[in-house]
């Protein structure tokens, strides 16, 4: 009589997973335990990181929540501060380098710019007389430098796929929700201002996208401005004005690309009027190029468009579905004329 | 709300405060999670709550219909107009415009009549609600469960923990938690804030710093890489999702410990699978088994023959890709594993049969040798200079012991998984080639690659290894301590998490399905 067949050792099963292994091993704690439990933690919370709830606070919109909040996260920071419970939090921050450095003083930094005696940014010697800046070759790359909001995260991929690999260095410098009306929240022009220090690293073309994020009341001389109003606008412009005084230097060039419509009425009404205001600011400074990002992703009449037809004859989305930001194809179709900015501005065409 | 922020937390504070304030109340308590998970979809986007509503309402009538029905024809029809239902939405929101715009840019193109595009907004949650939803009725309709009150429904189906990303909850295992008292002396506070810990830390550190240090980078431009950056951008992407998703679904588990309701686990350590079939059994499990159950299962399973199974888990698999989101990328994943997964089963099939008639030459041969008595060749007294040694069958197989191919085929595994990953992440099948060309030919420097990101993928990797038994006997100790020092740790590792991670909160990967 043959003998059974002996099959190959069975895999271990795999016991499907409770829901929390050894939960019946574990001491069960009461439903007023768990509640205090959870207060307590918040409270520790609040008083170890009091510094990111003020700060947290005070990005809020203006309006009488804000004022509640930064009053109440203000109050919790005293405390904590008094008996040093931020402490750790901070030393962290440092060693991360989550904490803010020390903002650096614009208004000396564009003096500097504007003063005949101050010293001439280091340009190289052999100049494209056809564009006035230096030669762009494989041995001396182009330092191109995106920043703005996250609408430059969908357009830096695209950028960088069009963009030449041998003549570019592209670095992204975006910040997801930053803008130009809020420099509490990310400082903007401190922030070009320090990367333009250094001769030998700083951004050679800048692309900057902002605006989705701007139309907001901002904090002015003790009151609040009302988003839109004379006032409100003065104070934007100043600061969009700041931003490409600052990048006015030899051998540097800004782009600044201007808003698509946007799907919500109001947000598309309010992102035209900052685009007027950035094309105004633009035409009086030379050094500063607008790209009209609508030009290619808006209906022809001006209008929000989810999707166009292109050259290929296929019309895929170019709008997220939140109705602002890109898709791929959105951000690739954006990419062209930029890439035709620049390209044209340093004669890398060819 | 996103589940990381202070917002939610002072939300949860008070719902948690007043829920279990109202225990004792059970229909006060489901009335007020049920208005907490209104108000925390409302932060979403509040124009959906009446398709919540409206979902809830017709597979209740759905579901009271099949289990009144008199004959089996009336069940059959309303769980088929009912679950008609659900998918017509999912598919409406979800689909429409991109099978429209698919059919415009082919059929089209040859001048075609095609639907038009309409740029139907997702509502957040939606594949996650309907799945649930559809199980609820099947449910009903297989004898399983009987129709819950509208209330009991509608809370299943809302729940805030698991209503926007998951995990897949059935009916079968939340409303029956409704029925029941919840017992306030015996809540899971320690396994609740670990699993909240280490989901927060999972999505805010290691999540984001992988995306935004090298996977963003990568796979926006791979012409700009070298093959080791899309290598390791790729590893970084396996751990980068599960961080993502399984951080998101251990807070949902977390939080609803919290509050007294279980929900199943949804991840299983599935970087330690040693096959496909075994990763699927580890890897979103509340949707795998979703779809075995109401998909695999209904088209026949394996029941009708290896034919029938393989199509039936192809077919099974391409829906799960197409679940993921409306793209051909998603389709083709989910193509790519039903195909590996059949590959799979076949080798191992005919692995089987080819060991079972050597066994059978082998037992034959020894036999004619004048018999073992029955002794099977592998024991451990046989003659070593026997000449039958090498065809004896034990657990060596090509050499390699049980625990070796264990391991080898984790690693094939792994890799098998990440090539499908990669098809996942990439905007375009055109990207995904690209990669895989740049990964085949692109030779050079590697700045992305640092040592803290390789760090990063090596021990979120190596922390799937660690044995349950030390982590079951850990979590035992941890809840020795008393409420005010789990308080305590905590509230510090909140801050820790609030400092390590960046600054402002990316959304969940789930949250776009």
């Amino acid at each position: 009589m043959a003998a059974p067949l002996h099959t190959r050792p069975r895999p271990r099963p795999v016991r499907p997973a409770r829901t929390v292994e050894g939960y019946r091993k574990r001491r069960p704690f009461r439903s007023d335990e768990v509640v205090g439990a959870t207060l307590l933690a918040l409270l520790v919370a609040m008083l170890l990181g009091s510094q990111s709830l003020v700060d947290l606070a005070s990005r809020q919109p203006y309006g009488t929540g804000r004022t509640v909040l930064v009053t109440l996260a203000r109050g919790v920071h005293r405390v904590a501060s008094a008996a040093s419970l931020d402490r750790p939090a901070r030393a962290i921050g440092h060693w991360t380098g989550r904490t803010p450095t020390a903002p650096v003083d614009v208004d000396a930094v564009l003096r500097g710019l504007s003063s005949p005696a101050s010293p001439v940014t280091t340009i190289p010697l052999d100049v494209n007389p056809a564009t006035g800046l230096r030669w762009v070759d494989a041995t001396r790359p182009l330092r191109i430098h995106l920043v703005g909001d996250s609408l430059m995260g969908d357009l830096a991929g695209p950028i960088e796929t069009i963009a030449p690999v041998d003549r570019t260095r592209i670095t992204l410098d975006h910040r997801v929700s930053s803008g130009l009306s809020r420099p509490d929240y990310f400082d903007w022009p401190s922030h070009l201002a320090r990367l333009l220090q250094d001769a030998d690293t700083a951004p050679e073309a800048v692309v900057a996208v902002f605006g989705p994020n701007d139309f907001q009341d901002v904090e002015a001389g003790g009151s609040v401005l009302a988003a839109g109003s004379p006032a409100w606008d003065d104070l934007y412009r100043k600061r969009v004005g700041v931003v490409m005084d600052l990048l006015q230097r030899p051998g540097t060039t800004l782009t600044w690309l201007t808003l698509p419509a946007m799907r919500d009425p109001e947000l598309s009404a309010a992102m035209a009027h900052l685009s007027a205001l950035y094309r105004s600011e633009a035409a009086t400074r030379p050094w500063v190029s607008v790209v009209e990002l609508g030009s290619v992703l808006d209906q022809d009449g001006g209008g929000y468009a989810r999707d166009l037809t292109g050259p290929d004859g296929t019309t895929p989305p170019l709008r997220q579905d939140d109705g602002v930001h890109l898709t791929r194809a959105g951000a690739d179709r954006a990419a062209a004329p930029v890439w035709a900015d620049l390209a044209r501005r340093w004669g890398l065409d060819g | 709300m996103l589940f990381p922020t202070v917002t939610f937390a002072v939300f949860f504070a008070v719902v948690l405060t007043a829920g279990w304030s109202l225990h004792r109340n059970q229909a006060a308590w489901k009335l007020v999670m049920l208005a907490a998970s209104f108000v925390f979809y409302g932060f979403w986007d509040w124009r959906f709550i009446g398709l919540l509503l409206l979902s809830t309402v017709v597979n209740q009538l759905g579901a009271e219909t099949i289990h009144r029905a008199r004959s089996e024809r009336t069940r059959s029809t309303a769980l088929v107009v009912t679950i008609g239902f659900d998918l017509g939405l999912l598919g409406f929101f979800k689909y429409y415009d991109f099978f429209a715009g698919s059919m415009r840019d082919t059929v089209g193109r040859l001048g075609l009549p095609t639907p038009p595009l309409l740029d139907v907004v997702l509502p957040v949650a939606i594949s996650f609600f309907t799945f649930q939803a559809i199980s609820y009725v099947v449910d009903v309709r297989r004898g399983r469960l009987a129709p819950a009150p509208l209330v009991d429904l509608a809370l299943f189906l809302s729940f805030f923990p698991h209503l926007v990303a998951g995990p897949i909850v059935r009916a079968s295992d939340f409303l029956p938690q409704l029925r029941t008292r919840l017992d306030p002396r015996r809540i899971d506070l320690t396994g609740a804030a670990i699993l909240i810990a280490t989901g927060l830390f999972k999505k805010v550190v290691v999540s984001s710093y992988l995306a935004g240090s090298i996977v963003d980078p990568v796979f926006a431009a791979p012409g700009r890489h070298s093959s080791a950056e899309i290598l390791v951008a790729t590893y970084g992407y396996a751990v980068q999702l599960y961080a993502d998703f399984s951080g998101y679904s251990d807070i949902a588990i977390g939080i609803a410990l919290l509050l007294g309701i279980r929900f199943p686990a949804n991840f299983d350590r599935p970087y330690t699978a040693a096959s496909l079939a075994e990763f699927w059994r580890r890897w979103h499990m509340t949707l795998s088994n979703w779809l075995r159950d109401y998909v695999y299962t209904p088209l026949g399973g394996n029941r009708a023959g290896p034919e029938r199974r393989d199509r039936n888990l192809l077919l099974t698999m391409l829906l799960g890709g197409l679940w993921h989101g409306a793209a051909w990328t998603f389709v083709l994943w989910g193509a790519f594993h039903g195909i590996a997964l059949v590959v799979e089963r076949r080798v191992a099939e005919h692995r089987s049969i080819v060991r079972a008639v050597a066994r059978r030459r082998e037992l034959a041969v020894v036999g004619a040798g004048g018999g073992t008595g029955g002794r099977r060749p592998d024991d451990d007294d046989c003659d070593p200079d026997d000449e039958l040694a090498g065809a004896r069958l034990d657990t060596r197989r090509h050499g390699l012991s049980e625990r070796s191919r264990r391991w080898v085929g984790r690693a094939v595994t792994f890799h098998v998984v990440c090539l499908g990953w990669l098809l996942f992440r990439a905007d375009s099948v055109g990207t995904a080639l690209h990669l895989l060309w740049r990964l085949l030919v692109g030779w050079g420097p590697a700045p992305l690659v640092t040592p803290l990101v390789l760090l990063t993928i090596a021990a979120a990797l190596a922390v799937q290894f660690i044995p349950r038994a030390a982590t079951r006997a850990a979590l035992a100790e941890i809840s020795r301590l008393p409420a005010w020092a789990h308080a305590v740790a905590f509230g510090a590792f909140l801050v820790l998490v609030d400092v390590l991670g960046p600054s402002g909160i990316a959304p969940f990967i789930y949250f776009q399905f």
